[in-house]
């Protein structure tokens, strides 16, 4: 009896098996219709009850794939991914990735931005101390809608808050001198370089400040040229308030040389460049040691790390127990 | 009168641990919280998020299926023992008698709301470091735990009135409505559906709201934990638990066995 009942358990599982490649083509045909349904987010919330976060996350966990999957109808999957992120911050204020992501697929994909900036407006509306959410609307106002005040007005938000970083800072700066905001565009990095909690932060500020004073410099170095018809020949020649702010002006020149191509170079710039450049080398280092499980060998090092510049006059570099150094 | 609830308490609390549905639900609650780790791995970033909210979650639903499997039950069986005659019969009014199951069962439900914390603690732990377990975290369990308080009375006063099976159902549906509360004032905020609204003021203010206690929410949000609003809605959360305790005792009393 006992094995007859195997028998039929097992000629079960067989038959299931064997109907499985049929039906489960069915099914992918089934599954792969474009059908999303998102309720209003009111009604989420109360379906939802005390497990916000946890419906949140879930219909996160859903959204996500279908942001690379193509849809056959393409004004369907805008619509999805739109009402998608915006009943998840719904449900959940402070989800910071869906803004992130969101507004960068709305963006970059859906090509969007009207969406990316209301889902990014609710974003900083709900986060008001969050940088990463002022600089990305920030990028969708200098990318999409070419808007430079707004963009600059976010970014000088944003500067103020912590967790910015040095990349949308140097975008501050560099909007501002193109702005000829030159003293602002200074008083960017001037700032941070007064905030600065250790050494490494300092030297990062403090080359951000003197290349900000490099494309001053250069700025108005183009612009000479083009008035005169010959390069500057010395700082000297770039004293003028038209081609520099006042009030920037004896920041700027100071130290301003030129080389013999007419570009623009501050000895104090160059050294500081050297000095960020061996920071980025101990990351390296660091980041090779942990894959390889000891430090790089001098060839395994300058094989991957990159063309060094020049070390300046009577200086080499050298590599030695995982340190680049000038000698 | 402290000796008595006390023993009963004891007795309760003896009984539940003995419960295999009890190592069921906890045994469910640990999947949850280890499994959250799964979520984590398939979303682009929000790991550790991932595993706290579904974690939290789990530890919400556990307090509901404790208060509705071994709650709901919890005066049934002692009727259908026989143990109850024992009991009363032995200098122990009806009221005590409730009042030592209520304590014995929160007993339970809080040493096993502890237990789950320390397994979500321990997990969060081995993913994100010490760092990561915070005060928001523990507002969270705090909440939770309090959350247990009125849905364990309400598990007792239904226990009294109907059978096992129908207390069960009664205190999922307390539950599920408690925790939507706050959506009589959400449907009508901003003048939405003024409809509701005349609804909303007369309803919101004497319906019971779990949300009070609910903060899961902020676990994630990076906001500082709101002690006092804690402190308010166990407040509001316990008098719900003394309205259907009280309920529950009158209910009891007139019982007939």
């Amino acid at each position: 009896m006992a094995s007859r009942i195997l028998l039929v358990a097992l000629a079960g599982i067989a038959g299931a098996a064997a109907l499985q490649g049929r039906v489960g083509a069915e099914n992918a045909v089934r599954r792969a219709n474009d059908f999303r349904y998102t309720p209003e987010p009111s009604v989420m919330r109360v379906l939802c009850g005390g497990d916000r976060s946890a419906c949140a996350d879930v219909l996160w966990l859903s959204a996500l794939p279908d942001m690379s999957r193509p849809f056959e109808d393409r004004a369907l999957k805008k619509r999805w991914i739109a009402a998608a992120t915006d009943v998840i911050t719904d449900l959940e204020p402070t989800f910071g990735t869906v803004y992130g992501y969101g507004a960068a697929h709305l963006n970059l994909v859906d090509r969007n931005p009207d969406e990316a900036i209301a889902l990014l407006t609710k974003g900083i509306a709900n986060n008001p101390d969050s940088a990463g959410l002022h600089v990305a609307l920030a990028m969708v106002y200098y990318e999409f809608k070419k808007d430079r005040a707004k963009t600059i007005e976010l970014l000088e938000a944003a500067s103020t808050l912590p967790g910015i970083d040095s990349l949308s800072l140097a975008m501050l700066a560099s909007l501002r001198v193109d702005s000829r905001d030159d003293f602002t565009a200074l008083a960017v990095w001037a700032k941070q370089l007064d905030e600065a909690h250790n050494a490494k932060v300092r030297t990062i500020c403090e080359y951000e400040l003197w290349r900000t004073k490099a494309q001053i410099a250069a700025r108005a170095s183009r612009e000479f040229a083009a008035q005169h018809g010959r390069p500057p020949r010395d700082a000297e020649d770039l004293r003028d308030p038209k081609l520099i702010s006042s009030t920037a002006l004896d920041l700027v020149l100071q130290g301003l040389s030129f080389d013999e191509n007419g570009r623009v170079r501050y000895e104090r710039l160059a050294e500081l460049d050297r000095e960020k450049l061996i920071l980025n080398a101990e990351s390296y280092v660091a980041g090779l040691a942990s894959h390889l499980g000891r430090l790089p060998t001098s060839e395994e090092f300058f094989g991957g790390f990159g063309q060094l510049p020049d070390p300046g006059p009577g200086r080499r570099w050298a590599y030695e127990d995982g340190k680049l150094e000038l000698r | 009168m402290r000796d008595r609830v006390g023993v009963v308490a004891s007795a309760t609390y003896r009984e539940a641990v003995r419960d295999r549905v009890l190592l069921i639900v906890l045994a469910f609650a640990a999947a949850m919280i280890l499994g959250s780790r799964v979520l984590g791995w398939i979303s682009v970033e929000d790991e550790l998020k991932m595993v706290k909210d579904f974690s939290l979650s789990g530890i919400g639903w556990l307090v509901a299926l404790l208060a509705m499997l071994i709650g709901a039950g919890s005066i049934a069986r002692e009727v259908e023992r026989r143990t109850v005659y024992t009991v009363l019969s032995r200098d122990c009014g009806r009221g005590e008698f409730v009042l030592g199951k209520l304590a014995g069962l929160l007993c339970v439900f809080w040493t096993c709301i502890a237990g789950m914390a320390l397994v979500l603690f321990a997990w969060v732990a081995v993913w994100g470091g010490f760092a990561a377990i915070d005060s928001r975290m523990v507002a969270a369990v705090t909440g939770l735990a309090c959350e247990a308080v009125p849905l364990t009375a309400v598990s007792l006063f239904l226990g009294t009135l109907c059978s096992p099976a129908l207390a069960a159902s009664g205190t999922l549906a307390f539950w599920l409505v408690a925790h939507r509360t706050e959506a009589l004032r959400e449907l009508t905020v901003d003048g939405r559906s003024p409809e509701f609204a005349a609804m909303y003021r007369v309803l919101y203010p004497v319906m019971p709201n779990l949300e009070n206690v609910n903060f899961i929410n902020s676990v994630t949000s990076g906001k500082p934990v709101a002690w006092s609003a804690l402190g308010l809605g166990a407040v509001s959360v316990s008098c719900w638990a003394a309205a259907f305790l009280a309920g529950a005792i009158v209910l009891f009393r007139r019982r007939q066995f």
